[in-house]
Protein backbone atom coordinates (compact mmCIF):
# COMPACT_ATOMS: atom_id res chain seq x y z
CA UNK A 1 0.00 0.00 0.00
CA UNK A 2 1.15 3.46 -0.99
CA UNK A 3 1.99 5.86 1.89
CA UNK A 4 3.45 9.20 2.74
CA UNK A 5 4.64 10.64 5.79
CA UNK A 6 4.10 13.97 7.13
CA UNK A 7 6.69 15.73 8.77
CA UNK A 8 4.44 17.48 10.84
CA UNK A 9 7.38 20.17 12.37
CA UNK A 10 7.78 21.37 8.45
CA UNK A 11 4.16 21.48 7.74
CA UNK A 12 2.69 24.98 7.61
CA UNK A 13 -1.22 23.76 7.46
CA UNK A 14 -1.57 25.49 4.45
CA UNK A 15 -3.73 22.49 2.49
CA UNK A 16 -2.02 22.55 -0.78
CA UNK A 17 -1.63 18.85 -0.79
CA UNK A 18 -5.07 18.68 -0.13
CA UNK A 19 -5.85 21.05 -3.24
CA UNK A 20 -3.81 18.94 -5.53
CA UNK A 21 -4.66 15.29 -3.98
CA UNK A 22 -6.84 13.66 -6.51
CA UNK A 23 -8.56 11.39 -4.16
CA UNK A 24 -9.18 13.48 -0.79
CA UNK A 25 -6.20 11.61 1.09
CA UNK A 26 -5.36 14.57 2.79
CA UNK A 27 -7.30 17.31 4.64
CA UNK A 28 -6.19 20.14 6.91
CA UNK A 29 -8.77 19.57 10.11
CA UNK A 30 -8.29 22.10 13.00
CA UNK A 31 -4.31 22.67 13.59
CA UNK A 32 -2.90 19.49 11.88
CA UNK A 33 -2.85 18.04 8.37
CA UNK A 34 -4.97 14.62 8.30
CA UNK A 35 -4.00 11.75 6.30
CA UNK A 36 -6.82 8.76 5.11
CA UNK A 37 -4.19 6.02 3.94
CA UNK A 38 -7.56 4.10 2.73
CA UNK A 39 -7.83 6.86 0.08
CA UNK A 40 -4.40 7.60 -1.11
CA UNK A 41 -3.35 6.21 -4.59
CA UNK A 42 0.48 7.35 -3.79
CA UNK A 43 0.49 9.72 -7.29
CA UNK A 44 3.37 11.80 -5.16
CA UNK A 45 1.43 15.27 -6.18
CA UNK A 46 1.15 16.39 -2.51
CA UNK A 47 5.33 16.01 -2.32
CA UNK A 48 6.08 17.58 -5.46
CA UNK A 49 3.79 20.45 -4.32
CA UNK A 50 4.41 20.92 -0.96
CA UNK A 51 5.57 24.25 -0.29
CA UNK A 52 7.17 23.56 2.81
CA UNK A 53 8.83 19.61 1.84
CA UNK A 54 6.81 18.16 4.43
CA UNK A 55 5.61 15.04 2.71
CA UNK A 56 7.59 12.25 1.58
CA UNK A 57 6.36 8.93 -0.78
CA UNK A 58 7.41 5.95 0.78
CA UNK A 59 6.98 3.44 -2.01
CA UNK B 1 -21.60 26.50 20.66
CA UNK B 2 -24.77 25.25 18.59
CA UNK B 3 -26.13 27.36 15.86
CA UNK B 4 -29.51 29.25 17.15
CA UNK B 5 -31.77 27.45 14.50
CA UNK B 6 -32.04 24.41 12.65
CA UNK B 7 -32.98 25.66 9.17
CA UNK B 8 -31.37 29.01 7.46
CA UNK B 9 -31.79 30.53 4.71
CA UNK B 10 -27.84 30.04 3.20
CA UNK B 11 -24.97 28.43 4.95
CA UNK B 12 -21.52 29.85 3.98
CA UNK B 13 -18.72 27.32 4.20
CA UNK B 14 -15.20 29.28 5.06
CA UNK B 15 -15.22 32.41 6.86
CA UNK B 16 -12.56 34.25 4.38
CA UNK B 17 -13.25 37.61 2.56
CA UNK B 18 -15.54 35.73 0.37
CA UNK B 19 -17.51 33.83 2.78
CA UNK B 20 -17.49 37.46 5.14
CA UNK B 21 -18.97 39.45 2.49
CA UNK B 22 -21.05 37.08 0.57
CA UNK B 23 -22.54 36.57 4.11
CA UNK B 24 -22.59 40.68 5.32
CA UNK B 25 -24.44 41.47 2.03
CA UNK B 26 -27.40 38.52 1.91
CA UNK B 27 -27.55 39.09 6.01
CA UNK B 28 -28.48 42.81 5.09
CA UNK B 29 -31.02 41.85 2.63
CA UNK B 30 -33.14 40.14 5.69
CA UNK B 31 -31.53 36.89 4.52
CA UNK B 32 -30.76 33.97 7.86
CA UNK B 33 -26.94 33.01 7.48
CA UNK B 34 -25.11 30.92 9.29
CA UNK B 35 -21.25 30.30 8.14
CA UNK B 36 -18.71 27.70 9.46
CA UNK B 37 -14.82 27.68 9.37
CA UNK B 38 -13.09 24.90 10.29
CA UNK B 39 -9.99 26.97 11.15
CA UNK B 40 -9.50 27.88 15.16
CA UNK B 41 -9.08 31.28 14.23
CA UNK B 42 -10.43 33.13 11.31
CA UNK B 43 -7.95 34.81 9.06
CA UNK B 44 -4.67 32.13 10.47
CA UNK B 45 -2.71 31.00 8.39
CA UNK B 46 -1.66 33.35 6.56
CA UNK B 47 -1.79 31.62 3.04
CA UNK B 48 -0.89 35.03 1.24
CA UNK B 49 0.69 37.97 0.20
CA UNK B 50 -1.45 40.30 2.05
CA UNK B 51 -1.89 42.91 -0.95
CA UNK B 52 -4.75 44.35 -2.03
CA UNK B 53 -5.19 47.51 -4.69
CA UNK B 54 -7.47 50.29 -3.42
CA UNK B 55 -9.50 49.84 -6.71
CA UNK B 56 -11.76 47.24 -5.44
CA UNK B 57 -14.25 50.52 -4.33
CA UNK B 58 -14.26 50.75 -8.46
CA UNK B 59 -15.89 47.44 -9.13
CA UNK B 60 -18.07 47.21 -5.45
CA UNK B 61 -19.13 49.00 -2.66
CA UNK B 62 -16.45 48.17 -0.44
CA UNK B 63 -13.56 50.05 1.03
CA UNK B 64 -10.53 48.87 2.88
CA UNK B 65 -11.04 49.17 6.74
CA UNK B 66 -7.97 51.44 7.94
CA UNK B 67 -7.36 49.14 10.46
CA UNK B 68 -6.36 46.45 8.58
CA UNK B 69 -4.17 48.39 6.39
CA UNK B 70 -0.08 47.74 7.40
CA UNK B 71 1.33 49.65 5.15
CA UNK B 72 0.25 52.58 1.93
CA UNK B 73 1.58 51.45 -1.26
CA UNK B 74 2.43 54.30 -3.73
CA UNK B 75 3.53 52.06 -6.77
CA UNK B 76 5.00 49.07 -8.42
CA UNK B 77 9.04 47.89 -9.73
CA UNK B 78 8.85 45.06 -11.69
CA UNK B 79 12.59 43.49 -11.92
CA UNK B 80 14.15 41.71 -15.06
CA UNK B 81 16.38 38.80 -14.21
CA UNK B 82 19.71 41.63 -14.55
CA UNK B 83 17.54 43.42 -12.00
CA UNK B 84 16.87 46.64 -14.33
CA UNK B 85 13.58 47.67 -12.89
CA UNK B 86 10.83 49.89 -14.42
CA UNK B 87 8.45 52.10 -11.49
CA UNK B 88 5.23 51.97 -11.77
CA UNK B 89 4.36 54.85 -9.69
CA UNK B 90 1.88 57.51 -8.64
CA UNK B 91 0.98 60.17 -6.44
CA UNK B 92 -1.69 58.73 -4.27
CA UNK B 93 -1.89 55.25 -2.87
CA UNK B 94 -2.87 52.66 -4.84
CA UNK B 95 -3.66 49.77 -2.52
CA UNK B 96 -2.13 48.40 0.56
CA UNK B 97 -0.66 45.23 2.28
CA UNK B 98 -3.26 44.44 4.52
CA UNK B 99 -3.16 42.04 7.70
CA UNK B 100 -4.96 39.71 6.83
CA UNK B 101 -5.88 38.30 10.80
CA UNK B 102 -7.33 41.55 11.32
CA UNK B 103 -8.67 42.06 7.99
CA UNK B 104 -10.45 38.59 7.90
CA UNK B 105 -11.85 39.21 11.09
CA UNK B 106 -12.95 42.66 10.63
CA UNK B 107 -15.19 41.34 7.66
CA UNK B 108 -16.51 38.36 9.73
CA UNK B 109 -17.54 40.96 12.71
CA UNK B 110 -19.49 42.91 9.76
CA UNK B 111 -21.09 39.99 8.59
CA UNK B 112 -22.39 39.59 11.84
CA UNK B 113 -23.29 42.59 12.92
CA UNK B 114 -25.47 42.44 9.50
CA UNK B 115 -27.41 40.15 11.61
CA UNK B 116 -25.14 36.41 10.48
CA UNK B 117 -24.13 33.69 12.37
CA UNK B 118 -20.48 32.67 12.45
CA UNK B 119 -18.88 29.35 14.03
CA UNK B 120 -14.98 28.82 13.69
CA UNK B 121 -13.27 25.31 14.98
CA UNK B 122 -16.39 23.86 13.32
CA UNK B 123 -16.02 21.79 10.26
CA UNK B 124 -18.30 20.93 7.63
CA UNK B 125 -18.30 17.08 7.21
CA UNK B 126 -20.83 16.04 4.43
CA UNK B 127 -23.81 17.38 2.62
CA UNK B 128 -27.14 16.15 3.61
CA UNK B 129 -29.20 15.23 0.47
CA UNK B 130 -32.61 14.21 0.34
CA UNK B 131 -34.84 11.09 -0.84
CA UNK B 132 -34.40 13.17 -3.95
CA UNK B 133 -31.15 13.50 -3.71
CA UNK B 134 -31.17 17.52 -3.25
CA UNK B 135 -29.10 19.05 -1.09
CA UNK B 136 -30.96 20.36 2.02
CA UNK B 137 -28.03 20.84 4.83
CA UNK B 138 -24.77 19.86 5.84
CA UNK B 139 -22.98 18.06 9.01
CA UNK B 140 -20.79 19.95 11.29
CA UNK B 141 -18.08 18.58 13.57
CA UNK B 142 -17.68 21.64 16.42
CA UNK B 143 -14.54 19.71 18.74
CA UNK B 144 -16.10 16.59 18.72
CA UNK B 145 -19.66 18.06 19.01
CA UNK B 146 -22.01 16.89 16.19
CA UNK B 147 -25.38 18.32 14.67
CA UNK B 148 -27.29 18.96 11.29
CA UNK B 149 -28.13 22.46 10.03
CA UNK B 150 -30.39 23.02 7.18
CA UNK B 151 -30.62 25.61 4.45
CA UNK B 152 -31.62 26.13 1.13
CA UNK B 153 -28.52 27.36 -0.03
CA UNK B 154 -24.84 26.13 0.63
CA UNK B 155 -22.27 28.42 -0.44
CA UNK B 156 -18.51 26.94 -0.45
CA UNK B 157 -16.32 29.77 0.25
CA UNK B 158 -13.72 27.62 1.06
CA UNK B 159 -10.12 28.70 -0.65
CA UNK B 160 -8.08 26.32 -2.52
CA UNK B 161 -9.07 23.14 -0.77
CA UNK B 162 -12.65 23.29 -1.95
CA UNK B 163 -13.64 20.33 -0.14
CA UNK B 164 -17.11 20.39 0.05
CA UNK B 165 -17.13 21.86 -3.05
CA UNK B 166 -15.32 18.95 -4.57
CA UNK B 167 -17.22 16.34 -3.01
CA UNK B 168 -20.41 17.47 -4.46
CA UNK B 169 -18.69 17.57 -7.72
CA UNK B 170 -18.58 21.23 -9.09
CA UNK B 171 -14.90 21.61 -8.83
CA UNK B 172 -12.44 19.20 -9.63
CA UNK B 173 -8.88 19.04 -7.69
CA UNK B 174 -6.58 21.87 -8.75
CA UNK B 175 -3.87 20.31 -11.05
CA UNK B 176 0.28 20.82 -10.61
CA UNK B 177 0.17 22.89 -13.87
CA UNK B 178 -2.35 25.19 -13.25
CA UNK B 179 -1.48 26.24 -9.56
CA UNK B 180 1.89 27.95 -8.15
CA UNK B 181 3.46 27.00 -5.01
CA UNK B 182 4.26 29.35 -2.89
CA UNK B 183 6.76 30.36 0.09
CA UNK B 184 7.01 33.31 1.88
CA UNK B 185 8.88 34.94 4.78
CA UNK B 186 7.54 38.32 7.04
CA UNK B 187 11.01 39.51 7.24
CA UNK B 188 12.38 42.84 9.14
CA UNK B 189 13.77 45.35 9.37
CA UNK B 190 14.67 46.11 5.66
CA UNK B 191 14.73 48.85 3.05
CA UNK B 192 11.81 49.90 1.58
CA UNK B 193 10.23 52.60 -0.95
CA UNK B 194 6.44 51.21 -0.16
CA UNK B 195 6.13 49.75 -3.22
CA UNK B 196 5.33 46.52 -4.42
CA UNK B 197 8.42 45.03 -5.75
CA UNK B 198 8.17 41.89 -8.07
CA UNK B 199 11.41 39.67 -9.60
CA UNK B 200 11.20 38.20 -12.65
CA UNK B 201 13.56 35.36 -14.00
CA UNK B 202 13.43 31.65 -15.24
CA UNK B 203 16.50 30.87 -13.15
CA UNK B 204 15.20 32.85 -9.68
CA UNK B 205 11.37 31.79 -9.65
CA UNK B 206 10.51 29.30 -12.73
CA UNK B 207 7.13 30.75 -14.42
CA UNK B 208 6.23 32.54 -11.14
CA UNK B 209 8.03 35.73 -9.23
CA UNK B 210 9.64 36.63 -5.67
CA UNK B 211 7.85 39.68 -4.28
CA UNK B 212 8.38 41.76 -1.63
CA UNK B 213 5.27 43.26 -0.10
CA UNK B 214 6.16 46.32 2.33
CA UNK B 215 4.43 46.23 5.75
CA UNK B 216 4.56 48.46 8.88
CA UNK B 217 7.79 49.73 10.70
CA UNK B 218 10.36 48.44 7.93
CA UNK B 219 8.49 44.81 7.84
CA UNK B 220 7.60 43.00 4.58
CA UNK B 221 6.34 39.98 3.37
CA UNK B 222 9.21 38.41 0.86
CA UNK B 223 7.97 35.30 -0.87
CA UNK B 224 8.00 33.51 -3.83
CA UNK B 225 5.42 31.47 -6.19
CA UNK B 226 6.57 29.26 -8.97
CA UNK B 227 4.77 26.73 -10.98
CA UNK B 228 3.33 23.75 -9.27
CA UNK B 229 4.72 21.47 -11.99
CA UNK B 230 8.21 22.60 -11.96
CA UNK B 231 11.22 19.79 -11.51
CA UNK B 232 8.37 17.31 -11.49
CA UNK B 233 10.93 14.72 -12.20
CA UNK B 234 12.73 15.35 -8.94
CA UNK B 235 11.42 14.12 -5.52
CA UNK B 236 10.87 16.90 -3.99
CA UNK B 237 8.74 18.53 -6.57
CA UNK B 238 8.90 22.78 -7.03
CA UNK B 239 10.27 23.37 -3.89
CA UNK B 240 9.65 27.03 -3.55
CA UNK B 241 11.61 27.30 -0.51
CA UNK B 242 15.13 26.28 -1.58
CA UNK B 243 15.07 29.15 -4.19
CA UNK B 244 13.61 31.60 -2.17
CA UNK B 245 16.62 31.07 0.63
CA UNK B 246 19.09 31.18 -2.15
CA UNK B 247 17.40 34.24 -4.27
CA UNK B 248 17.63 35.73 -0.41
CA UNK B 249 20.98 34.51 0.07
CA UNK B 250 22.49 36.45 -3.03
CA UNK B 251 20.87 39.62 -1.86
CA UNK B 252 22.08 39.60 1.76
CA UNK B 253 23.14 42.74 2.01
CA UNK B 254 20.07 43.81 2.29
CA UNK B 255 18.11 41.31 4.98
CA UNK B 256 21.49 41.74 6.91
CA UNK B 257 19.39 42.94 9.90
CA UNK B 258 16.20 41.14 9.31
CA UNK B 259 14.53 38.95 11.64
CA UNK B 260 12.15 36.50 10.28
CA UNK B 261 8.91 36.69 12.02
CA UNK B 262 6.59 34.51 10.07
CA UNK B 263 6.79 31.70 7.57
CA UNK B 264 3.57 30.93 5.29
CA UNK B 265 3.22 29.53 2.68
CA UNK B 266 0.10 27.96 0.16
CA UNK B 267 -0.85 26.73 -3.39
CA UNK B 268 -2.28 29.48 -5.26
CA UNK B 269 -4.70 28.86 -8.65
CA UNK B 270 -3.59 30.77 -11.55
CA UNK B 271 -5.44 29.11 -14.21
CA UNK B 272 -9.34 29.51 -15.73
CA UNK B 273 -12.07 30.10 -13.24
CA UNK B 274 -14.26 26.90 -13.00
CA UNK B 275 -16.41 26.31 -15.82
CA UNK B 276 -19.65 25.73 -13.28
CA UNK B 277 -20.12 28.15 -10.69
CA UNK B 278 -23.35 26.73 -9.77
CA UNK B 279 -25.76 24.18 -9.21
CA UNK B 280 -29.47 23.25 -7.21
CA UNK B 281 -28.91 24.73 -4.08
CA UNK B 282 -25.27 24.84 -4.07
CA UNK B 283 -22.72 27.73 -5.47
CA UNK B 284 -18.66 27.84 -5.27
CA UNK B 285 -16.97 31.49 -5.22
CA UNK B 286 -13.55 32.93 -4.59
CA UNK B 287 -10.81 30.87 -4.51
CA UNK B 288 -12.55 27.63 -4.31
CA UNK B 289 -14.34 28.43 -7.86
CA UNK B 290 -10.75 29.05 -8.89
CA UNK B 291 -11.15 33.14 -9.21
CA UNK B 292 -7.87 34.03 -9.04
CA UNK B 293 -6.05 36.38 -11.30
CA UNK B 294 -3.30 34.05 -12.98
CA UNK B 295 -0.78 36.55 -13.71
CA UNK B 296 -0.28 37.68 -10.09
CA UNK B 297 -2.23 35.00 -8.17
CA UNK B 298 -4.09 37.75 -6.02
CA UNK B 299 -7.32 36.22 -4.80
CA UNK B 300 -8.85 38.53 -2.37
CA UNK B 301 -10.11 41.38 -4.65
CA UNK B 302 -11.48 38.74 -6.68
CA UNK B 303 -13.11 37.12 -4.39
CA UNK B 304 -14.93 40.17 -2.77
CA UNK B 305 -16.15 40.98 -6.33
CA UNK B 306 -17.44 37.43 -6.86
CA UNK B 307 -19.57 37.35 -3.94
CA UNK B 308 -20.70 40.35 -4.34
CA UNK B 309 -22.18 39.31 -7.92
CA UNK B 310 -23.55 36.17 -6.10
CA UNK B 311 -25.13 37.27 -3.22
CA UNK B 312 -26.81 39.94 -5.73
CA UNK B 313 -28.41 37.00 -7.54
CA UNK B 314 -28.81 34.87 -4.67
CA UNK B 315 -30.81 38.10 -2.74
CA UNK B 316 -32.73 38.70 -6.02
CA UNK B 317 -33.69 34.97 -5.42
CA UNK B 318 -34.80 34.81 -2.52
CA UNK B 319 -36.59 38.55 -2.67
CA UNK B 320 -38.59 36.66 -5.41
CA UNK B 321 -39.84 33.84 -3.84
CA UNK B 322 -38.26 31.39 -6.64
CA UNK B 323 -35.64 28.22 -5.75
CA UNK B 324 -32.20 28.32 -5.75
CA UNK B 325 -32.18 25.68 -8.15
CA UNK B 326 -29.60 25.03 -10.95
CA UNK B 327 -31.88 27.37 -13.32
CA UNK B 328 -32.02 30.53 -11.43
CA UNK B 329 -28.47 30.51 -9.80
CA UNK B 330 -27.20 30.28 -13.19
CA UNK B 331 -27.59 34.21 -13.39
CA UNK B 332 -24.41 33.95 -11.28
CA UNK B 333 -22.57 32.46 -13.63
CA UNK B 334 -23.74 34.45 -16.40
CA UNK B 335 -23.05 37.40 -14.87
CA UNK B 336 -20.31 36.69 -13.37
CA UNK B 337 -18.30 35.55 -16.85
CA UNK B 338 -19.94 38.66 -18.07
CA UNK B 339 -17.67 41.09 -15.53
CA UNK B 340 -15.39 43.06 -16.08
CA UNK B 341 -12.90 41.24 -13.56
CA UNK B 342 -13.17 37.67 -15.88
CA UNK B 343 -12.37 39.74 -18.89
CA UNK B 344 -9.24 41.19 -17.11
CA UNK B 345 -8.27 37.70 -15.66
CA UNK B 346 -8.83 36.56 -19.43
CA UNK B 347 -6.18 38.98 -20.35
CA UNK B 348 -4.07 38.21 -17.66
CA UNK B 349 -3.86 34.52 -18.40
CA UNK B 350 -2.16 35.68 -21.62
CA UNK B 351 0.02 38.03 -20.59
CA UNK B 352 1.49 34.76 -17.84
CA UNK B 353 1.39 32.65 -20.78
CA UNK B 354 3.43 35.10 -22.81
CA UNK B 355 5.87 35.71 -20.03
CA UNK B 356 6.02 31.93 -20.10
CA UNK B 357 7.79 32.02 -23.34
CA UNK B 358 10.43 34.84 -22.85
CA UNK B 359 13.62 33.70 -21.64
CA UNK B 360 16.11 36.05 -19.19
CA UNK B 361 17.52 36.88 -21.71
CA UNK B 362 14.03 38.35 -23.75
CA UNK B 363 13.41 39.81 -20.72
CA UNK B 364 16.52 41.52 -20.04
CA UNK B 365 16.65 42.95 -23.67
CA UNK B 366 12.63 44.76 -23.14
CA UNK B 367 14.28 46.69 -20.16
CA UNK B 368 16.63 47.72 -22.43
CA UNK B 369 14.28 49.09 -25.18
CA UNK B 370 11.49 50.65 -23.00
CA UNK B 371 11.45 53.50 -21.12
CA UNK B 372 9.07 55.15 -18.38
CA UNK B 373 7.25 57.05 -21.57
CA UNK B 374 6.26 53.54 -22.50
CA UNK B 375 5.03 52.68 -18.89
CA UNK B 376 3.17 55.49 -18.98
CA UNK B 377 1.10 54.56 -22.22
CA UNK B 378 1.35 50.84 -21.35
CA UNK B 379 -1.02 52.75 -18.17
CA UNK B 380 -3.30 54.04 -20.26
CA UNK B 381 -3.72 51.48 -21.96
CA UNK B 382 -2.10 52.18 -25.48
CA UNK B 383 -0.35 48.92 -25.42
CA UNK B 384 0.55 49.01 -29.35
CA UNK B 385 3.25 51.85 -29.53
CA UNK B 386 5.51 49.62 -26.92
CA UNK B 387 4.55 46.34 -28.52
CA UNK B 388 5.47 47.92 -31.62
CA UNK B 389 9.23 49.05 -30.35
CA UNK B 390 9.44 45.52 -29.57
CA UNK B 391 8.63 44.17 -32.63
CA UNK B 392 11.23 46.37 -35.09
CA UNK B 393 14.13 45.81 -32.20
CA UNK B 394 13.61 42.69 -31.97
CA UNK B 395 11.34 40.30 -34.06
CA UNK B 396 11.72 36.92 -32.10
CA UNK B 397 10.02 38.91 -29.06
CA UNK B 398 7.29 39.70 -31.22
CA UNK B 399 6.33 36.72 -32.10
CA UNK B 400 6.02 35.59 -28.51
CA UNK B 401 4.05 38.83 -27.85
CA UNK B 402 1.54 38.81 -30.70
CA UNK B 403 -1.21 36.65 -28.53
CA UNK B 404 -1.86 39.81 -26.66
CA UNK B 405 -3.12 41.93 -28.97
Amino acid sequence: MPEITIKNEKCIFCGGCAAVCPTGALEVRGTGLKFYPEKCIGCGLCVKVCPANAITLKK
Amino acid sequence: MKPKKQKYDAIVIGVGPAGSHFAKKCAEAGMSVICFDKRKEIGAPVRCAEGLGDQISEYIDFEIPKKARTSDITGLKIYAPNENSFTFKKETTTGAVLDRKIFDKMLAEQATQAGAEIYTYSIVEDIIYNENKKIIGVKVDHLGEKYSVYADLIVSAEGMEARIARKVGLVGPANLKGVDTCFQYEIGPIEHENMIEVYYGNEIAPRGYIWIFPKEKGFANVGIGIAGNYNIEKEMGANPKELLDKWIEKHKQRFKNASYVAVEGGVICVDNTEKNLSMDNFIVIGTAARQVDPLHGGGIGNALIAADIASKVVIDIYKNGKEFDKKNLKKYDENWYKSKIQKEMDFNLKVRKFLEKLSDEDMNKITEIIDNKDIDSLLEDKNLGVISKIAIKYPKIFLKIKDLI
